[in-house]
This record gives structure tokens, C-alpha cells and sequence, in this order.
């Protein structure tokens, strides 16, 4: 697994997982982020 | 060495065929007067491009694809020609102008400029009134140039004219302004000797000035 | 129902009927403003990224002192402070817009468009995310994760202040704020912006353009996946807003090739779910006319900046509502009898028969986009002008 992988696994469990139920939320989620940083 | 379909392949951005028909001139070693007929056709070449620009045939993607073919065809060219004792038709101080980041324009008009034979001190981006005449007061150029993209840079630009009047300057040298929001109106307003938003087209103007 | 919500109705509704190619009740004004709002109020914009209030204080004024219908956005647009906790990222802001620091876009090779076609996400996670930001470049992986928490802190903060503003503007201006959070460009124009730089795109067009057209139309997905994931439900006052970039620059075939499929692919789903798209149409646009006038009918509104607005209404009319008109020269250079001429000309030719929208030639970023009496002149002149 890539750091980066692991990464937005541990930021999906330790993070998201804490007000986002569904799995299509989280996903949803970390394309948005992953989108933005590429912008940035 | 074919000089007009050298001119004509560059017109065309036949990469492929221009880096054969150079190689080969540089493998036969060439005189540094053959030489400069070669980067002459190759100018001759990026007018080409122009003119293509001008008719609409061509877009922006079209002058940078030219830009980098003929920074690289000079570079082929470098170990045939005389560096050393090459004259300048004259110099320039080129920047693109405070406030405003981009710089695409401003390479393609300076390697289509430097191939026409100008020196060109470029001061880089986001460039204030002072910078330039501090620059113009150490290299006593013929031209300056001005070029931006934002319509912040159209007050930029007149305010480098106004310090360059201000210093004492201003009749010493020729302005030229280039980028998207260059205008005759804006030209007008901010006091400059000339407008382009055509890199090849610029050149010339500045070729006319110098020659 | 209040005053304000009761405004707000009318405001999307006008704005509504426009796009969808019907006469409104009077000709609408998009508020196309971006950092101007900081200067007209007179702040900086790192005073604004430092204080939410002063930031919605400087966008109330600019928003509401003038009759807009709609506006672009609530704040300054971009989560620069989510962007420097990752490190400092592309922008330069020493000067008050915010613009890409030039040449520093070029991080993926030539070689790597066979890994960006295979799995465009997965290849921005793992590969150019790393290249791009500070935080993914040095400690260990709970290292960087912390420092990746912090981020996301403040990503999720602005997120939730985006959308509390938003019902500001709703609740105590009855201003309708079009943008959900969906401010996208298109594949090509990510190619180009962030992946491999003017330079290189422009090559790569020449070069390897099938490439180029595959990557963009393996973007296609997941750029749908996230504009549904961020507008869950679909409401007339929220669009989706487009940023094109690259089409200005490059000949029609090369358009055609490259960038036009997934362009239409990523509209259509779009419309398809009924939401409305605003997409700002760079430049100049008349050469590929024959390719937009195929978008979906009374989903887009389109704001031309160099077209001759008179003829793109005539080629593209029936597609799509066109907007635009006054250009900021004029706003800012110009008189205000002139603003009022160009705006009774172009209600007088575009506003019958509906599909037209009123707004300056580009966003409004900085300073000397526009004189705010010429502003003002021009709009109410238009409120009066531009009804039925």
C-alpha cells in the first residue's frame, strides 16, 4: 500500500467514519478532497 | 541547405523535419555566415507562424509549439554559430509587468526576438516601476518591453512609462506593449510607441525601429 | 413567507426562465464578482482570510449595493487557508488575485498517461499529491497523517462556513448564491493546469493526441461521481459552474479531438439529473460554435467574454441562454452614459424572446474590473430598462 493510500485509509476511519455513515458519503468525500488538492 | 523550405517547415511546426534538415547542415560544418543565413530562415519561419496567428489559422497553442521549436533549433544550431562576435541589431528590457504572474507570451516574443538578433535582458514576472528603470538605467536599451495578461496590467504598464518619463528615460527608448488586454486605446492611454498581441507581428515592429 | 425568501423565489425564477430560453419578467444580472468585493469594501485579502465576518461584510456589500439576481459566490473562492496548511500549494498571492504561479504546473511526465488513463484518482492520490504538497514529502506516514488531519480541519470548517453564508445571503439579502460547491474544469483543462503545464499540453497535443483525449475521458467519472456526491439533492437555485480554460488556445480540430467528448459527456449527465450548468466560455468562442450548439437545450448558461454576443445568440440561441455583454474596460475606463448605451443596446437586440442574461465581459477580480458608479449606473438602468 502507497503512504498515500494509507493515508486517506486512516483519515476514512479515524476521521470521516466520525460523522459520515455511508460508504458512498465517505467515498464521495475523498474524491472531493482529492480533486481539491489537486486545484491547489 | 534548402533556406526556404527550411522556412516553410518551421511555418508548418514539422518538428521532425526541421531537426533532420539542421542536423544534417550542423554535420556538414558549416562557416559561421552560412550559419547565420540559417538562423535567419528559421526567423523567417516564426513570421510565418505569425502571419498563421494573424489569419486565425493558428492559436496561442500553436505560437508556444513555435516558441519551443525554435529554442531548440537554435540550440541545434549553437556549435555552428559565432556567439562570440555575433552583433546585436539591438537590446531590449522585457518583463511582464507588476501584478501580473504569466509569462508564456513574454518567452515566445523573447525567443523569436533574440533569433531576430536582440539582445533581451528579461527581467522576469511581476516586474514594478522601479525594477524597470533601474534595469533601463544600466543597460541603455533600445526597447522596452511591457507585457501582461490580467487587465490589472494595463495600470501597470502606464505606470512604468509615467516613472520612465519621470526618470528622464522615456525619449530614449521605445516602448512596446503586448498581451491579451492591449488596446490602441490602452496604447493611447499608457503612452507606449506600440501594441501587439501577436509575438511574430512584435518583432517586426521592433525590427522596423532597430533597422 | 418573508420579504427575503419571497425575493430570493423571484430571483431564481427570473434567472430560471432565462436559461431555460423564456422571456423572465425583466432581463436578469449575474453578479460576476470574485476579489473585487475585497477592494470595494477595502480590505486586503489577507485580512479577509483571517476574519469570516469582515470576509461576508465585504461580499454583502458588493452583492447587495448593486440589483444582482444571482451571484457567483459568497466568499472569496478558494480555501487558500486549506491550501496553505498543505504546504504553500500553486497560487501566488503576494499580488490580491489569486493566480497560478507560472510554471510550476508541469509534474507529470509525458510517460505517465497510460497510469493517469488506467485510474486517473488513484494516480493523482499516489503520485502527484505527493509532488505537489509539502505535508506527503517528509516524516512518517502518522506523521504526515496529523499533519493531513490539520488540513482536513480546516477544509470541513470552510465547507460548513460556505454553506452557512450562502443561507446568509438568502435569509437576510434574498440573494440566491448559484454556486453548490461544484466548480469544476473540464479534463482538458486539468491536464493542462495541473498535470502538465501550458508548455507541455500544448506539445502533448501535437504529439500524442490520442493520449491526451483518453485521459481526459477516463476524467469523465469520477468528475460526475463528485459533482452527485456534492449536490445530493437537485434544487433550482444551485448550479453547477465551469471554468474553461484550454479550448482558447488550441485550433478546432484539435478541440475536437482532444477535448469537445468528454466535455459534451460531462454536461450531459449533468443536465440529464436536471441541474443547471454556468460555464465561463474564455476568450473567444466563435470558432467552435458548431460544437456547443450541441449541449443540452435550456441547461447551460453561457458567459462569452470576446464573442460578438449579437452572433452567438444567433448561432447558439436555441441551445443555450447567452450572457455577458459589458466589458470591463468599459466599467472601468469608460463613462457611465457609455455602460448605459452598450447595456440599451444589448437589451434592445439579445433580451426578446428571453435566453439572455446581463453581466460584465469577465469576472470581476481585481480593482480596475470596474468603476462601482459605472456599476451601479448600468444595473439600475437596467432594472428599469430591461422590463417588460
Amino acid at each position: 500500500m502507497s503512504d498515500m493510500e494509507m493515508i486517506f485509509k486512516m483519515a476514512r476511519e479515524r476521521i470521516l467514519s466520525q460523522f459520515l455513515n455511508s460508504d458512498q458519503e465517505k467515498d464521495g468525500v475523498e474524491l472531493a478532497l482529492t480533486l481539491l488538492m489537486l486545484y491547489s | 541547405m534548402d533556406l526556404s523550405l527550411l522556412t516553410q517547415k518551421i511555418g508548418e511546426l514539422d518538428e521532425e523535419k526541421v531537426f533532420e534538415m539542421l542536423n544534417d547542415f550542423v554535420n556538414t560544418n558549416p562557416s559561421p555566415d552560412e550559419s547565420k543565413k540559417v538562423v535567419a530562415a528559421c526567423q523567417s519561419g516564426m513570421s510565418v507562424v505569425g502571419d498563421f496567428f494573424e489569419k486565425g489559422e493558428y492559436f496561442v497553442g500553436d505560437l508556444i509549439f513555435a516558441g519551443e521549436l525554435l529554442t531548440s533549433a537554435i540550440d541545434i544550431l549553437k556549435p555552428v554559430m559565432d556567439t562570440q562576435n555575433a552583433g546585436t541589431v539591438g537590446s531590449m528590457v522585457l518583463g511582464t509587468v507588476a501584478g501580473d504572474l504569466h509569462d508564456i507570451g513574454k518567452n515566445i516574443f523573447k525567443s523569436m526576438a533574440e533569433a531576430a538578433g536582440f539582445k533581451v535582458y528579461d527581467l522576469g514576472i511581476d516586474q514594478s516601476a522601479g525594477e524597470f528603470v533601474e534595469k533601463v538605467k544600466e543597460v541603455n536599451p533600445t526597447i522596452v518591453g511591457l507585457s501582461g495578461v490580467l487587465t490589472l496590467a494595463l495600470e501597470s504598464m502606464k505606470n512604468i512609462v509615467e516613472a520612465l518619463e519621470e526618470a528622464g528615460l522615456r525619449s530614449k527608448v521605445k516602448v512596446i506593449i503586448g498581451g491579451n488586454p492591449v488596446t490602441k486605446e490602452a496604447c493611447e492611454t499608457i503612452g507606449a510607441d506600440a501594441f501587439t498581441t501577436n509575438a511574430a507581428e512584435g518583432v517586426k515592429i521592433c525590427q522596423k525601429w532597430v533597422g | 413567507m418573508s420579504d427575503k425568501l419571497k425575493l430570493y423565489d423571484e430571483r431564481v425564477k427570473r434567472l430560471k426562465d432565462a436559461i431555460e430560453l423564456r422571456e423572465p419578467d425583466r432581463v436578469p444580472i449575474y453578479g460576476l464578482v470574485d476579489n473585487w468585493a475585497l477592494s470595494y469594501y477595502g480590505i486586503t485579502l489577507e485580512e479577509a482570510l483571517k476574519d469570516v465576518e469582515l470576509e461576508y461584510k465585504a461580499y454583502s456589500k458588493a452583492l447587495t449595493d448593486f440589483p444582482f439576481d444571482g451571484a457567483l459566490a459568497s466568499r472569496v473562492t478558494f480555501p487558500l487557508n486549506f491550501v496553505y496548511s498543505l504546504g504553500g500549494g500553486i497560487f501566488n498571492n503576494a499580488t490580491e488575485t489569486i493566480q497560478i504561479a507560472t510554471g510550476h504546473s508541469e509534474i507529470m511526465a509525458v510517460e505517465e498517461y497510460d497510469e493517469l488513463i488506467a485510474d486517473p484518482m488513484k494516480f493523482i492520490r499516489d503520485k502527484i499529491l505527493p509532488r505537489k504538497h509539502k505535508i506527503f514529502q517528509e516524516g512518517t506516514v502518522e506523521e504526515k497523517f496529523a499533519k493531513y488531519a490539520n488540513s482536513l480541519s480546516i477544509f470541513f470548517q470552510f465547507g460548513q462556513t460556505t454553506k452557512m453564508l450562502a443561507e446568509r445571503f438568502k435569509t437576510e439579502h434574498g440573494l440566491p448564491i448559484t454556486n453548490a460547491g461544484v466548480n469544476h474544469f473540464m479534463p482538458g483543462d486539468m491536464i493542462m493546469d495541473y498535470l502538465r503545464d501550458f508548455k507541455g499540453i500544448m506539445r502533448d497535443i501535437k504529439k500524442c493526441p490520442d493520449k491526451v483525449a483518453e485521459a481526459c475521458m477516463a476524467m469523465v467519472d469520477p468528475m460526475v461521481k463528485d459533482t452527485f456526491g456534492k449536490m445530493r439533492t437537485v434544487s433550482d437555485d444551485k448550479y453547477v459552474h465551469l471554468y474553461l480554460h484550454l479550448p482558447q488556445f488550441i485550433r478546432a480540430k484539435e478541440f475536437e479531438k482532444v477535448y469537445w467528448p468528454s466535455f459534451k459527456k460531462y454536461v450531459e449527465a449533468v443536465a440529464a439529473r436536471g441541474v443547471k450548468i454556468l460555464i465561463l466560455f474564455e476568450k473567444n468562442w466563435e470558432h467552435l460554435y458548431e460544437y456547443i450548439q450541441e449541449l443540452p437545450k435550456g441547461s447551460v448558461i453561457g458567459f462569452f467574454e470576446e464573442d460578438d454576443l449579437r452572433k452567438a445568440k444567433k448561432a447558439l440561441g436555441k441551445t443555450m441562454c447567452i450572457a455577458g455583454g459589458l466589458k470591463t474596460n468599459d466599467l472601468y475606463y469608460g463613462t457611465k452614459e457609455k455602460c448605459i448605451e452598450v447595456a440599451k443596446g444589448l437589451i434592445d437586440d439579445l433580451a426578446p424572446g428571453g435566453g439572455f442574461v446581463f453581466a460584465p465581459d469577465k469576472v470581476l477580480a481585481t480593482k480596475n474590473d470596474a468603476k462601482a458608479e459605472n456599476l451601479k449606473a448600468v444595473t439600475e438602468f437596467i432594472v428599469e430598462y430591461g422590463s417588460k
